[in-house]
């Protein structure tokens, strides 16, 4: 695809010293042109209103510097989610050559494998309405959530830890906690390879050892929530959903274990770009060459935490069921509870990508983005190969959330990467200011959304203002043939940390 | 944050305060316990994300929240050396209401200068 030349997007983005030049492909893709130190363009999935954004030059601005790392193949991407990140910016995605390029923790995010698991259930609106408010309740009491929340099991020993870093989500199966069928419908089938507990940190598995089932804070979830419409009823089909279905969301990462490990290398990978001459725009774009022995310790460590967050969604579900079952008295027939999909949305990734019609091998970074495999891929659970990857995509909890699916065009033109929420309009300093002397809990109780949360500030920082517009999100990567849409998921219940 | 001192000592030991005022309200938080360690970097800026670092792990492993810091600079050639003293207590979830999980102290914006005589200042963001 090229596209026509445009001379100015608006002032803001001269001042802050990108390229004067933003180029529209279409009215919903956009380039920077490759200029100065940047190896590739810049691509950019977005409206012109979501570019208007407060803060997008900043974040253009980050979008050029991960375009000058070495090894950088055809693009450094931006998601219409995108906002500022470390180095990297969130909602982008970053595909460098295993030959020659390089491996960045900070093109994951400090959240390894932060992502989202989505639970289908064989009940209805109206199953649920009349206790809505003591299931949530239950789920708040019985998932830990919250700063330092831990205690779901007891607490793992070194051995168990270093099981969960190479198994993930099937030592949680393997325990009684789930169905191998859960695996399928998983990512990855909840471990990725080559993961070596020998590559992480004393301080890792300290922070570790009892997080294992918890939800945490900040914008991490679990949510009950409704199919509010269906827009493609044969991929819905395909998926187990259906209008008026209860469906659960969580969202949360690798916790404690994970942030160690990404600070750990950090500093191991700061040291490394400058003994392998790498120029870095930012220091925390910290990377060094895949094979080098830096990169493949942090391949190694990351693909730990990576597996440590599937166990930890596993782990989660497993509570999610007990709680329901107690609270609405039914058999687990009768609530049927199953694993719809299972995705990351910050992680390294080693793919094989057609790239202008050449066969490669990749290092794609997904840092708040989503993979959106096509039909017919082989890493595509067989259920829903002749349909293309679920990709589940949270929104705010006052808005709605979104199935969509992942498809050819995607694996041509995003490696197979799409959009990973709503993105950040607001900091949460600004969110509370904004809050001030309102009731967030019952405003949105008032669009019948039972809120529980663990910190008093929480909900605060976490309003639907706070954030973009993910019907205008996802709305971008329909349009541009990546992730259309399959249903929308509306929030009855949430309870943050 | 942007943190301000008359020394790098107050600006390390402000800066101390910023991270733990971000966890728990200190004024709940009493001080019956002290931990010490120490620190060595190449310079000031990177002693100070250390120093955050090993005191934001004195919360994640022990539960040690602190109140009160003294930081004491040590000799030696070209590198910075403190020796950090925390005063405080382990959590009691009965009084301590813990407000922002802060995954790590980052590099972005890190930053420390002297302004001018007797005037120092540093930036950091704090991920949460």
């Amino acid at each position: 695809m090229t596209c026509e030349g445009l001379t100015t997007m608006n002032a803001d983005l001269d001042t802050a010293g990108i390229p004067p030049r933003l180029i529209p492909c279409n009215d919903v893709i956009w380039e920077i042109p490759a200029t100065g130190d940047m190896r590739v363009p810049g691509r950019i999935y977005a409206t012109k209103e979501l570019l208007s954004s407060p803060g997008q030059s900043d974040v253009l601005a980050q979008v050029r510097n991960v375009a000058t790392l070495p090894g950088i193949v055809r693009y450094s991407l931006a998601m219409p989610d995108i906002h500022f990140g470390y180095g990297f910016p969130i909602g982008g995605v970053a595909a460098f050559s295993v030959e020659d390029g390089v491996i960045s923790p900070g093109g994951v995010g400090y959240d390894i494998n932060c992502g989202v698991r989505l639970l289908a259930t064989d009940l209805h609106r109206e199953d649920i309405e009349p206790a809505l408010k003591r299931t949530i309740d239950q789920l708040f009491r019985d998932i830990p959530a919250g700063v330092g929340s831990s205690g779901a099991i007891q607490k793992l020993s070194r051995r168990q830890l270093e099981t969960i870093c190479v198994r993930g989500a099937a030592w949680a199966v393997e325990n009684g906690y789930g169905t191998p069928a859960d695996l399928e419908r998983t990512e990855a089938g909840g471990a990725l390879p080559g993961a070596d507990p020998s590559a992480v940190s004393e301080r890792a598995f300290a922070r570790g050892t009892d997080q294992v089932g918890t939800l945490g804070a900040g914008n991490h979830f679990l949510e009950v929530q409704v199919v509010e419409e269906i827009f493609d009823r044969e991929a819905a089909t395909a998926f187990g959903l259906a209008e008026g279905q209860i469906t659960l969301m969580i969202h949360v990462g690798s916790r404690g274990f994970g942030y160690q490990i990404c600070d750990d290398y950090l500093g191991v990978m700061g040291r490394a770009a400058a003994a392998y001459g790498i120029r870095l725009a930012d220091r925390q774009l910290a990377c060094s060459p895949v094979t080098s022995p830096e990169g493949r310790r942090y391949l190694a460590a990351m693909a730990c935490a990576a597996n440590y967050a599937w166990a930890n969604r596993q782990m989660l579900m497993h509570l999610i069921e007990k709680a329901l079952l107690r609270t609405l008295s039914l058999s687990p027939q009768a609530l049927g509870l199953r694993l719809v999909y299972d995705v990351a949305h910050n992680i390294a990734k080693i793919e094989q990508h057609t790239v202008e019609g050449k066969a490669m091998t990749l290092c794609v970074h997904r840092k708040g983005a989503t993979r959106a495999f096509g039909p017919q891929h082989p890493e595509v659970p067989a259920v829903y190969r002749s349909t293309g990857q679920p990709v589940l995509i949270p929104g705010d909890m006052g808005t709605a959330s979104f199935v969509c699916k992942g498809t050819r065009q995607a694996m041509e033109e995003t490696f197979g990467s799409t959009c990973h929420g709503a993105g950040r309009v607001m900091s949460r300093a600004q969110a509370l200011k904004r809050a001030r002397g309102r009731a967030i809990e019952r405003e949105l109780g008032e669009k019948g959304i039972v809120a529980r949360a663990q910190g008093r500030k929480t909900l605060g920082e976490e309003m639907p203002e706070a954030y973009k517009d993910v019907e205008a999100v996802v709305g971008v990567m329909g349009r541009a043939g990546i992730s259309p849409r399959v249903a929308r998921l509306r929030p009855l219940g949430v309870i943050k940390g | 944050m942007e943190i301000k001192g008359r020394d790098p000592a107050e600006l390390l030991e402000h800066a101390l305060f910023a991270l733990f005022d971000q966890i728990v309200d200190l004024r709940t938080v009493r001080l019956v316990r002290r931990r010490t360690f120490s620190v060595r970097e190449a310079d000031l800026t990177l002693a100070l994300r250390h120093t955050l670092t090993e005191a934001l792990a004195l919360f994640n492993l022990e539960g040690f929240l602190a109140a009160a810091a003294g930081v004491r600079w040590e000799g030696g050639e070209g590198t910075v050396g403190v020796v950090v003293t925390l005063w405080g207590e382990n959590v009691d979830r009965s009084r301590h209401e813990l407000q922002t999980e802060i995954k790590a102290v980052t590099y972005h914006r890190l930053l420390t200068e002297q302004t001018e005589p007797g005037a120092w200042r540093a930036t950091i963001l704090f991920d949460v």
